[in-house]
């Protein structure tokens, strides 16, 4: 990475050259994460450039979902068909199509579908550069885990790079890499330690409400800490390469409500799913149901948005129950809205709201149906307040700083890079901790776990 | 107000320091390398966890209105830092040389120095050896100039402290690539579950670089490319650091010491019930044969086809384990059961299957009636010279006949006159 910002900063100096090596950089960094698939990543990119504002602009968009579906879905996540047809004799091996998910497959799709979508209503024209739009698909910050920029922000800024690295970048991609990977290496992966303690084992009545809400509150804390730092870290790499790319996380865990909780988790892909689903298909009931019905068209939309936000995870039942629950936890919220009810907003609705969150991650993080019905009758204490499981009275020592610390930084305004970025004056003492941080982060680092969202 | 909002904050950050210094205290001992690395990768993981803290909370300390300390270029500052800590970190590494990894020597250096000296000695044998002894540290103490006293046979030992499965077969290639060298007669092959263990995570940054040419160029990449990345390692400043006690000379508290034909005297740290103490509360959390997987046989099946193409007997043995390090680690854990049985299974169906391959478990010190006492074992397996002697003694007869089968073998292959 020194050596490619040395390249890009120093040696190049056309805006055409630094495209360019940010388009060879990135396909680069694809063939040696995931070189199975770098056709598919070109061929998409390809088939989208060219279809682009053209009246059968829809193939692309059918075969950027095709494409999704069979490689993903099929892929990862048709375990249950495939269980089915093996009982029917019909053997059907996905493994052996070598169908494995290509990195960033959803992501780059998701940006693709927008941008044919975007011009099609002419919100921008057709994208003229190839070069700026291969490289919009591959970018290597955003390629394995978002965030899910749109064309016409990313297009602007590859249009005009800029000349050198201003100070406001470099600092800014110092803080959020400092940040980034000081959650990742010191936060995350301790977590991920006190995580394989196997608080929840085995699937009965010793895990009462105890374990399981423990297990939950740890999972949450894992995944969100996890893939904000991502998060950061690809938005750091962003500004030392000149580009801006849209925040993912805004502190999730403080919101007063679940609507408030979507526009601060994963922003773009939130997102996304309002601007090309949510809107057009709440719309369309409206104007089909009439403005009668508009209570019961938001509800409709509100859980066909969030079941395919599930479904974007996998096509797996757990995710498809965690999207659909987000969906109620909607509805009741705008229901709860209409009734002007007293305590919408206030600290009860935010604990309620936090609570419904982390209950939420039983689906997301459960391995099966009946791991899945186990962890529900715990989470509502269908086996009582159980026992601390004896394997918390063993947690190493050191884990004791990472898991204090990390209690108020998840749940205060401070948890992103950020919002430290928007401190409007910036002290040495500041700075230079900063830079220490991120060393000793770096050294750190060792040989970290993947990112959960990757392989989304 | 103000203040009392920052005096909640800083009474935790000192409360975390506390945790912080008062887990280094417990964890550390100085006496050895790996407690100390440890405790002092988890203070700085601690401290900078506090940093990581300080700087998200940073508004809470500081004012939003611009002072003195104010900077015209903190992107400057900061990316600075971040270089100087760099750069202090990896000069340190380079300096010192914990595990020997790169060129300077002031201070002592860990296991990798003890591979490339004995690979240099070997290089620079004035004699060819007829027997070679292979295997981890277990083997180190096995005395050449004992076996040449007794049998009669050219000697060297080859063993390597923290020896892998790759390096192994490395060490084949060497041995028997050498065509200036008479090839050895008779190896004698310490062997354990830990030599059948697959490549995955493997470092290859601990290989000697000694074996660069007999290396695919796949593998030599992976060399330099460890390397490199074990200059932003913690692990090695953490050595590094515990290392820097020793400048000027003075030896380390443990450590092996290499003579020109590879036997390697041992200073141990503590006493054998307090190495065998030490060794089980470490493995607390482990079981044996971890690594342990059947299907990864290529050094067994690269010796075994080596014996056949050079002509030159194999005699595998299990090295004595020490009947407390025994009973309470390894035979208490199903899993050892498990492995056991294959390995046993696999290395009795090679000696089967050739004769110019042995297998002999010599896991039992009773079976060539070894001291277990501290003159006769260091830890849980280490054995010291006399024991080591025993464990010649009792192979003796395997020798001897390893060495007349491949002499047999060779002259079958040379069809020399002299052989009748």
């Amino acid at each position: 990475m020194p050596i490619s910002l040395a390249i890009y900063w120093l040696i190049l100096r056309k805006n055409r050259a630094r495209l360019w090596f940010l388009l060879l950089f990135s396909y680069f960094f694809y063939f040696l994460a995931d070189s199975r698939y770098i056709l598919l990543l070109f061929g998409l990119s390809l088939l989208n450039y060219l279809i682009a504002g053209k009246r059968i602009y829809w193939i692309g968009i059918i075969v950027n979902l095709l494409s999704l579906t069979v490689f993903k879905f099929w892929g990862t996540s048709f375990g249950p068909l495939i269980e089915i047809l093996n009982s029917l004799n019909i053997g059907l091996d996905p493994s052996s199509l070598g169908l494995a998910v290509p990195l960033g497959l959803s992501y780059y799709v998701f940006k693709y579908t927008s941008y044919l979508v975007d011009v099609n209503k002419k919100r921008y024209p057709a994208c003229q550069d190839w070069v700026a739009f291969f490289t919009y698909g591959a970018f290597f910050a955003e390629i394995s885990a978002g965030p899910i920029s749109t064309f016409d922000k990313i297009s602007q800024q590859l249009a005009k790079l800029p000349k050198r690295l201003s100070n406001e970048f470099a600092l800014n991609g110092l803080l959020h890499l400092s940040i980034g990977i000081g959650k990742k290496v010191l936060l995350v992966e301790n977590l991920s330690r006190m995580l394989r303690l196997d608080i929840y084992v085995a699937e009965g009545p010793e895990n009462g409400l105890l374990n399981i809400w423990l297990l939950i509150f740890l999972q949450g804390l894992f995944l969100y800490l996890d893939f904000s730092s991502y998060s950061d870290i690809a938005l750091g790499l962003g500004y030392l390469f000149g580009l801006n790319l849209p925040e993912n996380f805004k502190s999730p865990y403080i919101s007063k409500n679940p609507s408030q909780f979507w526009q601060r988790w994963h922003i773009t892909l939130s997102n996304w799913f309002r601007v090309y689903v949510f809107s057009p298909l709440s719309r369309l009931l409206l104007s089909r149901l009439g403005s009668s019905w508009r209570f019961a068209s938001q509800v409709i939309a509100n859980l066909v948005t969030m079941t395919l936000v599930g479904l974007w995870h996998g096509l797996n039942i757990q995710f498809v129950l965690w999207g659909f629950f987000h969906g109620i936890l909607l509805s009741l919220h705008v229901w709860s809205v209409q009734k002007h009810f007293r305590w919408v907003d206030t600290w009860i609705d935010q604990v309620a709201t936090l609570a419904a969150i982390f209950a939420g991650w039983v689906f997301f993080f459960s391995t099966s149906f009946i791991n899945l019905t186990f962890k529900l009758r715990s989470i509502f204490g269908y086996y009582g307040w159980g026992k601390i499981n004896p394997v918390l009275a063993d947690i190493p020592h050191d884990l004791y700083v990472p898991l204090l610390i990390m209690l108020p930084i998840v749940f205060s305004n401070y948890a992103e890079a950020s919002s430290l970025v928007q401190l409007p004056f910036k002290s040495k003492a500041m700075v230079v901790l900063a830079g220490i941080v991120l060393a000793t982060a770096l050294l750190l680092l060792g040989n970290p776990g993947d990112f959960t969202y990757v392989q989304f | 107000m103000r203040q009392t909002r920052q005096l909640i904050p800083i009474i935790f950050i000192v409360f975390l320091g506390f945790l912080a210094v008062e887990n280094f205290l417990t964890e550390f001992q100085a006496s050895e390398i790996s407690p100390f690395s440890n405790a002092l990768i988890s203070l700085l993981q601690n401290l900078a966890g506090i940093g990581l803290f300080l700087l998200l909370f940073w508004h809470i300390f500081k004012s939003h209105e611009p002072d003195t300390t104010y900077l015209k270029n903190p992107a400057r500052t900061g990316w600075l830092s971040f270089f100087v800590i760099s750069t202090i970190c990896i000069l340190t590494v380079i300096i010192v040389n914990p595990r020997g990894l790169y060129g300077i020597r002031i201070f002592p250096q860990l296991a990798n120095a003890l591979k490339q000296e004995k690979i240099q000695y070997f290089n620079n044998l004035d004699y060819d050896p007829e027997l070679i002894i292979l295997g981890s540290s277990r083997s180190l103490t096995i005395a050449p100039a004992y076996i040449k006293n007794s049998l009669g046979l050219s000697a060297y030992n080859f063993g390597f402290s923290g020896v892998r499965p790759s390096e192994l077969s490395l060490l084949g290639d060497l041995i028997f690539a050498d065509q200036k060298k008479e090839l050895p007669h008779v190896i004698l092959f310490e062997i354990s579950p830990a030599n059948i263990t697959g490549t995955e995570g493997i470092n290859f940054a601990e290989i000697p670089i000694e074996f660069l040419p007999y290396m695919s160029a796949q593998d030599a990449a992976n060399l330099i490319l460890d390397r490199y990345l074990e200059l932003f390692n913690m692990h090695q400043f953490s050595e590094a650091v515990y290392v820097l006690q020793y400048i000027g000379g003075k030896p380390p508290q443990t450590y092996w010491e290499v003579q020109p034909d590879g036997y390697s005297r041992f200073f141990p740290p503590d006493t054998l019930s307090q190495a065998l103490e030490r060794q089980l509360k470490e493995r607390q959390n482990k079981q044996p044969c971890d690594d342990f997987d059947p299907e990864s046989d290529e050094v067994l099946q690269k010796f075994v086809s080596l014996s056949d193409e050079k002509n030159t007997s194999i005699i595998f043995y299990y090295s004595p384990v020490h009947p407390t390090f025994k009973q309470e680690y390894m035979d208490i854990s199903p899993k050892y059961e498990w492995c056991k049985k294959i390995f046993f299974d696999l290395l009795n169906g090679i000696d089967n299957k050739s004769s110019s391959i042995f297998f002999v478990d010599l896991s039992d010190p009773a079976t060539a009636q070894l001291a277990i006492d501290g003159s006769g074992f260091y830890d849980g397996f280490h054995i010291t010279p006399a024991n080591a002697e025993k464990l010649i003694d009792y192979l003796a007869p395997t020798i001897q006949l390893a060495n007349q089968v491949a002499e047999a073998n060779l002259c079958k292959s040379l069809a020399r006159y002299s052989c009748i």
